[in-house]
């Protein structure tokens, strides 16, 4: 079943295809909020908000073709505000090991989310939606609120520095972040 | 198509997107070896960067998730049960009912004995392995806090934002004086801390500690709880933030006899001995709601620990070099001693902070009883 046959269901109520919804973008938009936030805590606590936010203004989602961007938009500006409210506030993520969520893919992978992480906010935020959630340039232009020109500039610069960062070998320090 | 131009849309094409152009751009990169290995990079680069997208598995939490649900099910078997149970109860009683004379009802039957026997023992053991399953399960959850606080203990604790902090320790007292109407010295890392915690380096005298105690400190212990006879101290030893609205508080408590202002001193030099670890560890997570107040969500108090508190010998300090060296099996609750309580004018604030001094720390070893 597709989006839009599940986003027009659950408008009409069916929690099963919201919850199927979920199910759906949930390790992507996980992944999205991740790379934007400091710790997996705060990208939890994100997406929990980014849901309870879309389940509650899902009717108001005119296309419901649309649901992936939407609410990669609505992720996108809860990280943003998380990060503007806890400017100070440290994050320990290695003492717990019962987190929201594990990182179940190749051992490779974690040299590139490291070094993901080092990007420029605004580079890891269009990597993220590009290739996390795989929406289109316009798309991402129209949730980071810029021309589709600087998408495009931004994912090249973004493509050459991980280049960069991969070939140089970056230190292992993901036990801070997963 | 150039080079130039062929790098300004490989982006596109590799992921998909350039379907006017990618005829063009193919034939380019058939010529072009410089080109080509560029492509191939990137594709390869957005594979693992879409393989990373797909990565998290997600798992359910420990306390909020796991706990609701298990209740939820719990909730639901136990209905099922008792429906079916009732069920059975009423088609039993409408068979005796039927095929039993009345005569042979009024009868002794042995067998019926047998059954009420073999019941009792079932009910027994059944309720022995539930006392073994919930010791178990206690068991373990201690050892956890243990871990976790060991680790707490041991790690040099960030500042965070002094007003939310205050705010959970706010919430945590409260939760523990409506619960157990314990009182809470005053958070660390404040004025009241501080001083509390310069009464009680060792050294002073007691009635130099008692005189010293901060206001907060004495007026938490009410004349009407004076009277019954019983406190609770509790300790907080430091809050981590695990998140923007999620906090780990950890706790110390210790039952205190009969509070006066004599024994005010005693209740200075535990603290500063930290026997609360004797006593019993509690692991709070603290959850923020909508409304910004920080509400207790989970309290895995471990209780007391069936353990005992190795102590440095009569004469030398808690927070002096001396220490027996704990046993091996020791269950290694450590609490590094040269914390800021010594001298809290270094960074402003009386903080937990302990420094990672593996000296001078109270040693928790398992009583012999202990399991």
């Amino acid at each position: 079943m597709d989006d839009r046959t599940l986003v027009e269901s659950a408008q009409r109520g069916s929690r099963e295809a919201f919850a199927v919804l979920v199910a759906g973008h949930e390790r992507s938009l996980y992944g999205t909020a991740l790379s934007l936030s400091r710790s997996s805590w705060d990208a939890s606590d994100a997406l929990q908000d980014a849901f309870v936010e879309a389940f509650v203004k899902l009717r108001k989602l005119r296309d419901p073709g649309k649901f992936g961007p939407w609410v990669s938009a609505i992720l996108v500006n809860k990280c943003r505000d998380a990060r503007r409210r806890n400017r100070t506030v440290p994050t320990d993520d290695a003492l717990f090991e019962s987190q929201a969520y594990e990182f179940a893919g190749p051992e490779t992978s974690l040299d590139l989310l490291d070094a993901l992480r080092d990007l420029d906010e605004q580079l890891r935020v269009v990597v993220a939606l590009r290739y996390f959630r795989d929406l289109k340039v316009d798309e991402i232009a129209e949730i980071v609120g810029c021309p589709s020109g600087t998408v495009k500039s931004r994912l090249n610069r973004a493509i050459a520095a991980l280049h960069e960062r991969l070939e140089r070998g970056h230190p292992l320090d993901l036990e801070v972040m997963l | 198509m150039n080079c130039e131009q062929t790098r300004e849309r490989l982006e596109s094409f590799v992921v998909g997107e350039a379907e006017d152009e990618a005829q063009a751009i193919a034939d380019h990169l058939s010529t072009c070896a410089v080109c080509a290995t560029q492509e191939a990079s990137l594709r390869r680069l957005v594979g693992e960067l879409r393989q990373v997208g797909d990565a998290f598995r997600p798992r359910l939490l420990p306390a909020e998730l796991t706990l609701v649900r298990a209740a939820a099910q719990a909730r639901r078997r136990r209905r099922a049960l008792l429906a079916a149970a009732c069920v059975v109860g009423l088609f039993a009683a409408l068979v005796v009912a039927l095929s039993v004379p009345a005569s042979a009802r009024r009868l002794p039957l042995p067998v019926g004995r047998e059954l009420q026997r073999l019941g009792v023992r079932t009910g027994r053991l059944n309720a022995d392995l539930g006392a073994t399953k919930t010791a178990l399960a206690r068991a373990r959850a201690e050892l956890a806090v243990r871990r976790q606080a060991q680790w707490f203990a041991a790690t040099p604790e960030p500042r965070t934002n002094s007003g939310r902090e205050a705010r959970i320790l706010a919430s945590v007292a409260a939760f523990f004086g409506a619960r157990a109407a314990a009182a809470m010295p005053a958070p660390i890392g404040t004025e009241a801390q501080t001083r509390l915690a310069q009464a009680t380096v060792p050294g002073s005298q007691a009635a130099k500690a008692s005189a010293s105690l901060a206001p907060s400190m004495r007026s938490a212990f009410s004349p009407a709880s004076r009277l019954s006879g019983a406190q609770t101290v509790v300790v907080v030893m430091g809050v981590r933030m695990l998140s923007t609205r999620r906090a780990i508080v950890f706790v110390g408590t210790f039952d205190y006899p009969l509070w006066s202002d004599s024994s005010t001193a005693s209740v200075a030099s535990l603290l500063a001995r930290q026997e609360y670890w004797r006593e019993s560890v509690h692991r709070v997570v603290l959850l923020r709601n909508a409304r910004g107040r920080w509400l207790v969500a989970e309290d895995l108090s471990v209780g007391p620990p069936a353990a005992t508190v190795s102590l440095p010998p009569a004469g030398v300090s808690a927070y002096g070099s001396t220490v027996p060296a704990a046993p091996s099996d020791h269950m290694a609750i450590t609490r590094p001693t040269s914390s800021p309580l010594q001298s809290p004018s270094a960074s402003g604030t009386a903080t937990a902070t302990p420094s990672a001094t593996p000296s001078a720390t109270p040693t928790v070893t398992p009583s012999p009883s202990s399991p």
